[in-house]
């Protein structure tokens, strides 16, 4: 019996190591490349190792500068903007989300629960459908080839999932304390920012934290949106290199990794958070 | 369309995929934190960042998975994996699983942990083998829970483009043509816009179709 059940643990072992090695292999790959010699990426037979480290990528994306602009500043460029529009749509999102799950939790609001459907609805519908009505909208307003534009779309593809989180966290606490608060003469308004948001930081939070990682790796909108320079975003940048007809693959993978930073670290630090809002935007019905 | 071909894929092999890791994890005490975080990296990153990841690996001269093949001996000639019709679809499946399957794996761990230890206990009290415990009681509670699991991943499938457009731009021969794709085709680079909102039209009556064709089940199983 003690045997058998060691055999079974070995299995397991051996079955969560082949997972483990799946996804990190790949990741791995993608790291050695960026940091190898531009000779040893194209040297067969291929290594597993990098023989010498070679920060040269990591050195061009860096000191590019608008002088000679290449593969390696447009995507330093797209790095910035990327970085502003994604802080503003998040900023942006929590805020008017947090009106609009307040307003559903707790305000008895005509067509609420209508509302609420189509609210999801829309987050269930392929953004491809949405693209082409915003592009006709955004080339009358002029607003394309800005990031204005890609604030407004990110934060109208962000808001149903946010308004869903938060929506599930004001309901849970006690409505009493927010009815002293009204019958002491706080206004609704009031209710929400000085009692209900503070008592719901991690939900913030959550939420916070999966409209930037969305809008940080959101393609086609600013595919679509972008032509230059001014608004172009770190995934552009990417996706051109990834399809030039000689690809300088160094570059490429340097710029995968310094695109995946910021949500590796999303994962090392707050994991508690993204699952909570997996588990809670999809499950909670 | 081609779209279903990658539907199919996804939940044929993508669900019970989820699930089995799932019930792998569930067992494991020690490190399931670290564990847990590695399996959520596919998840977190850019879908671009993921096409840029299985170029490199699928590159057919110095990429990872010729060298890898070849090494072990089992190829004896370097494989164009992008370039044939099948494989492609293949290969581009493969690539969407190891970001789409995390998402499947956290839903279900969240689902068996919900699962009333007590029933375990008596079953095995009953005599129960595992199997049978597996069979009648963790996947009748999970039941739910795979239904969710198919409407997220027919949507989200239906969602997917920038791995497409990344990989393969929906070559070779247009084998790789997913619906994203095809829309994204005729209106920006055909610049048809009125072909393009009709294949947007029709989409967006099938996603709607099928929404309230789940909705539907869900309710009779609840």
């Amino acid at each position: 019996m003690r045997k058998r059940k060691l055999f079974l643990d070995g299995i397991r072992a051996f079955l969560i190591f082949g997972v483990l090695a799946f996804i990190v292999v790949p990741l791995y790959w993608t790291l050695k490349i960026s940091l190898s010699p531009e000779r040893e990426i194209r040297s067969l037979p291929m290594t597993w190792i990098v023989s010498k480290l070679n920060f040269k990528n990591y050195e061009d994306i860096a000191l590019s500068s608008e002088k000679a602009v290449g593969a390696a500043f447009t995507f330093k460029r797209g790095l910035i903007n990327s970085l502003s529009i994604s802080i503003t749509s998040t900023v942006l999102t929590v805020f008017f989300g947090s009106l609009a799950a307040y307003a559903i939790a707790r305000l008895k609001v005509r067509f609420g629960q209508v509302m609420t459907f189509f609210v999801l609805l829309t987050q269930m519908l392929p953004p491809i459908l949405l693209v082409i009505p915003l592009y006709v909208l955004g080339n009358h307003l002029g607003l394309l080839n800005t990031k204005t534009i890609l604030v407004i779309s990110y934060m109208a593809l962000n808001l149903p999932l946010s308004i869903w989180i938060m929506r599930g966290v004001f309901q849970d606490p006690p409505a009493s304390i927010e009815e002293s608060a009204l019958v002491d003469g706080c206004g609704r308004l009031g209710a929400l920012f000085r009692i209900v948001l503070p008592m719901s930081g991690p939900a913030l939070f959550t939420a916070g934290l999966f409209v930037f990682n969305s809008s940080w790796n959101e393609f086609l909108f600013a595919l679509v949106f972008t032509s230059d320079l001014r608004a172009k975003t770190m995934t552009v940048a990417m996706a051109e290199m990834i399809g030039r007809f000689r690809t300088d693959y160094g570059l490429m993978a340097t710029s995968g990794i310094l695109g995946s930073i910021l949500p590796l670290m999303f994962v090392a630090f707050f994991q508690r958070y993204l699952v909570s809002g997996i588990t809670g935007g999809a499950v909670k019905q | 369309m081609r779209t279903f071909c990658f539907v199919a894929a996804d939940l044929v092999i993508g669900i019970p995929l989820g699930l089995g890791i799932a019930l792998l994890l569930d067992k494991e005490r020690k490190l399931r934190g670290v564990i847990f975080a590695v399996i959520l990296f596919p998840y977190v990153l850019a879908p671009i960042v993921n096409s840029l990841i299985w170029k490199l690996i699928y590159e057919p001269n110095y990429g990872l998975l010729n060298g890898l093949l070849f090494q072990l001996g089992i190829i004896d000639k370097y494989i164009p994996w992008l370039s044939r019709p099948m494989l492609a679809i293949g290969m581009l499946i493969v690539a969407n699983l190891w970001q789409g399957t995390p998402f499947a794996i956290v839903l279900f761990l969240a689902g068996i942990k919900s699962i009333p230890r007590e029933e375990y206990e008596a079953a095995s009290m009953d005599g129960a083998s595992a199997i049978a415990s597996f069979r009648f009681i963790t996947l009748p509670h999970l039941l739910p829970i795979v239904y969710m699991n198919i409407v997220m991943k027919t949507i989200l499938t239906f969602k997917l483009f920038d791995l497409v457009y990344a990989l393969t731009g929906g070559g070779p021969g247009g084998s790789t043509t997913v619906v994203g794709i095809l829309i994204y085709q005729e209106s920006f680079e055909e610049m048809k816009f009125g072909t393009a909102s009709a294949i947007s039209y029709i989409l967006l009556l099938l996603v709607l179709g099928l929404v309230f064709f789940y909705s539907r089940v869900f309710r009779e199983e609840a």
